[in-house]
């Protein structure tokens, strides 16, 4: 009873305390913004590539585009100087906000704007925009773009998470605290042996990026679990708040235009094994894309890439890039206007 | 179900309220185990299929063995053949199933290798050893079957303790079950410190040290640097994730009006594996201690033929720590680790360090401990990988090799299990010289709050014994 009581002396205590601390520690207003704060340098770096190379086509993707497609290649192959957008760890918030702020604002304007995606990431605006991701979303994302914080952040929110978030700042500013804690953790004892912040934070990605494959495929499947749901894989349900809508408008007002390319995975090894739901969720998204004149391309399955030509589920081995990149700047080619 | 989920705080409001409105026993526990059969089935329904079938054929067998004494044991083999049975499969088929499918075909039998991909139904483990527990005291005539059905099946699927124990014997949950209970206010103040420890434990220890120890274990060519860090990490890990599940399964059940069994009494401030033994997974020491130790002691000491005292000395402790190993998993790492333990208590005993054995003076004190400790943590370096060979590839890879990206990993690895184990030391040091009701403990447990909301949703996984 008596420890009870004193227990929630104290923590009443330091809620308080830290109501007050926290917001004047961290320059932050009260009440908190639900959801995450943009900051203003919001990243144009692209713009200045595309001045310099001038692609006539500009290919988008994450980690797949990176081990599936070589540039040179699709150049010879195509006819067209190309650019290649590669970011791993990408997905569709991050394609928005790159087509937005950079793709679009291009001068000339690329002929088009090819999207390499796998299954129904198109469609899910949640999928890859918070923990490590958030990083990325940040650096491309400025306070302006209430349609990324909307669609990918406030959606994910409970009420009762959303009041949290805005008037109880213990846990408005839990992450600020948290990279605090963590960025002292990680750099204290690497600095004594003469490794600093720079050297400490490259280890990590760099010493760690050496994983067993069993441990990937695992990670991966664990990760991307969620994206296979029935929600998610009920296009015409999911469209509408994705940012499909937006990217076809931008791209097409400014007279650019989209490919998408649907990429080869080993989820579903064999095309028996796909769900029943996400060849209709394909069917729907093709008819959609065609009502607005938008080629979809499937090269999910592509003869000669097999088990053989991939390193984990997602990943095409050099073998697999080998094969895969004739084939797919063929379909573009046939495509292209 | 997960006890740091949402999910589970609203199903434990939902479940808390009406239990303590019910009133009467029989409702109380009606609304329990469906309560717990929703628990455990919230993924997978079929996993409550399952319990529930196990459980009606184990009350109908120790039912059948008070009625029909003459049939006690071939009720008693049916009994461990099914669960036995059930566990082998489920457990060992991963281990067996590659090398039966590669048999079969090698006779020209197709078998898919699909099919050796079975999911482990979580707290099957657990609640095997439970039923097997109460159909052995039936058996040996040392428990009363109960009559009742509902008490039992509650007994086996009771929604704290199904996923990952404690594994309470039924002479200590089965008359609590059977008894009237009414809400008393001492349940709550004795079940918030449990309460707030083990989500401190889980979500600001555990999961943080997991985020690096898994990469580490996760590598394919770790070195020395790395891995006597990461295992450190893990010695850490385990102990949080694992007595922080015990902690809020005590105090749910606390709430609810159960006393349940201790499961961790500092088992890293031993000084021999027995005692090790005697505070690590208290409930599944005594288990094996009771089911398999002593039993095998026993037949040992009576067999017909007089066995040298050697053979009776160090059979025992070795089985029952093989046993323990292969519970654990299906894989030469466990083994390995259970057999660590067997050698390591027959070696302590001949050397005639047995039980709670304690030497004179601190520092022989200090390297006992020393010693023990080390054996603990190259323990869990077996337990965590994934190999035998990687095990010990990494640890016999010259550290002087390594560079200076491995050694500031292995570096950040340690400051990280350095501060995330000083909570745990403190608290140790004030439960040992403070009263439990002083202010630097409701301050500690403050903090602790505080600490949990911090590190609310910073990643969410499940407890580690949940596999087993």
């Amino acid at each position: 009873m008596r420890l009870t009581l004193r227990y929630l002396a104290l923590l009443g205590t330091l809620l308080l305390f830290s109501s007050f601390f926290l917001p004047a520690f961290f320059n932050g207003s009260y009440p908190h913004s639900a959801g995450p704060s943009f900051d203003r340098n919001a990243t144009r770096q692209y713009l200045r590539e595309f001045e310099k190379v001038r692609p006539e086509v500009i290919l988008l993707g994450d980690s797949i585009l990176t081990k599936g497609v070589d540039l040179e290649t699709f150049q010879a192959l195509s006819g067209k100087s190309a650019y290649k957008l590669d970011i791993p760890g990408s997905s569709s918030a991050l394609w928005y906000l790159l087509v937005n702020s950079n793709i679009v604002e291009a001068e000339p304007a690329p002929q088009a704007l090819v999207i390499l995606f796998r299954d129904t990431i198109l469609t899910a605006p949640t999928f890859r925009t918070t923990g490590p991701y958030f990083d990325l979303i940040d650096k491309f994302a400025s306070p302006d773009d209430t349609l990324v914080l909307q669609r990918s952040y406030l959606v994910q929110l409970t009420p009762m998470q959303a009041a949290l978030e805005m008037y109880f700042p213990p846990y408005s500013y839990r992450g600020d605290l948290r990279d605090k804690l963590d960025a002292g953790l990680r750099h204290v004892l690497p600095r004594q042996i003469g490794c600093d912040r720079e050297c400490a934070d490259d280890a990590m990605t760099n010493v760690l990026g050496d994983m067993r494959a069993e441990v990937v495929a695992s990670s991966i499947r664990g990760a991307e679990s969620a994206i296979y749901t029935p929600a998610y894989l009920d296009f015409n349900a999911q469209v509408d708040a994705s940012y499909l809508p937006e990217i076809i408008r931008l791209a097409q007002k400014r007279g650019i235009q989209l490919i998408f390319v649907r990429a080869p995975t080993y989820i579903f090894p064999d095309p028996a094994d796909e769900p029943p739901a996400l060849k209709q969720y394909l069917a729907d998204m093709e008819a959609y894309l065609a009502a607005r004149d938008i080629p979809l391309i499937d090269l999910s399955q592509v003869q000669g890439i097999g088990l053989a030509q991939f390193i984990d589920p997602h990943h095409m081995s050099p073998e697999g890039k080998a094969i895969f990149t004739p084939v797919f700047a063929e379909a573009v080619k046939t495509v292209l206007k | 179900m997960n006890f740091t989920s949402l999910d589970f705080l609203i199903f434990f409001l939902v479940v808390f309220a009406l239990y303590w409105l019910a009133r009467e026993r029989r409702w109380q526990n009606a609304l329990l185990l469906a309560a717990s059969y929703l628990f455990y089935g919230w993924v997978h329904p079929w996993y409550a299929l399952m319990l529930g079938a196990s459980t009606l054929a184990d009350y109908f067998i120790a039912r059948g063995m008070t009625a029909r004494p003459e049939r006690k044991r071939g009720l008693l083999w049916l009994s461990l053949l099914i669960n036995l049975g059930v566990l082998g499969f489920f457990k060992y088929y991963n281990f067996f199933g590659p090398a039966l499918v590669s048999s079969l075909n090698s006779l020209g039998l197709e078998a898919d290798p699909l099919l050796v991909r079975i999911l482990l139904p979580a707290g099957l483990s657990f609640y095997t050893l439970k039923k097997l527990g109460y159909i052995l005291d039936v058996s040996n005539g040392t428990l009363k079957p109960t009559h009742t059905l509902l008490d039992f099946a509650l007994y086996v699927s009771f929604f704290p303790q199904i996923v990952a124990g404690p594994i309470d014997r039924p002479r200590s949950l089965l008359p609590q079950l059977e008894a009237t209970r009414v809400w008393k206010a001492e349940y709550f103040h004795r079940a918030w410190p449990l309460l707030v420890m083990g989500l401190f434990k889980k979500i600001v220890i555990a999961d943080t040290i997991s985020s690096i120890v898994s990469r580490v274990f996760g590598l394919n060519h770790p070195n020395l640097v790395l891995i006597l860090p990461a295992t450190l990490g893990f010695t850490l890990q385990i102990l949080a994730d694992f007595s922080a599940y015990t902690d809020l399964s005590r105090g749910i059940a606390l709430l609810l009006g159960f006393e349940t069994t201790e499961n961790f009494k500092n088992p890293y401030l031993s000084l021999s594996p027995t005692e090790f033994w005697n505070r690590w997974h208290i409930t599944l020491s005594t288990w094996l201690r009771d089911y398999v130790f002593f039993p095998l002691r026993r037949a040992l000491m009576r067999s017909k033929r007089a066995l040298p005292d050697w053979v009776i000395q160090s059979a025992p402790p070795l089985v029952t720590m093989l046993v323990s190993g292969i519970w654990h998993g299906a894989g030469w790492t466990f083994i390995a680790w259970g057999g660590m333990y067997g050698v390591l208590i027959v070696l302590y005993q001949l050397a005639g360090l047995r039980g709670e054995w304690k030497p004179q003076g601190r520092i022989k004190v200090f390297f006992a401990w020393l010693v023990m400790c080390t054996f603990i943590a190259f323990g869990w370096l077996l337990f965590r990988s994934h190999s035998l060979a990687w095990a010990f590839q990494a640890l016999f890879s010259n550290p002087f090799l390594s560079t200076l990206e491995e050694q500031a990993v292995g570096l950040t690895t340690l400051s990280l299990t350095i501060f995330y184990s000083a909570p745990l030391v403190i608290k140790l040091l004030m439960d040992r010289h403070l009263r439990p009701d002083s202010y630097f403990h409701a301050f500690y447990y403050a903090a602790a709050t505080l600490a949990v909301i911090i590190f609310l949703n910073a990643s969410t996984s499940d407890f580690i014994y949940f596999q087993f």
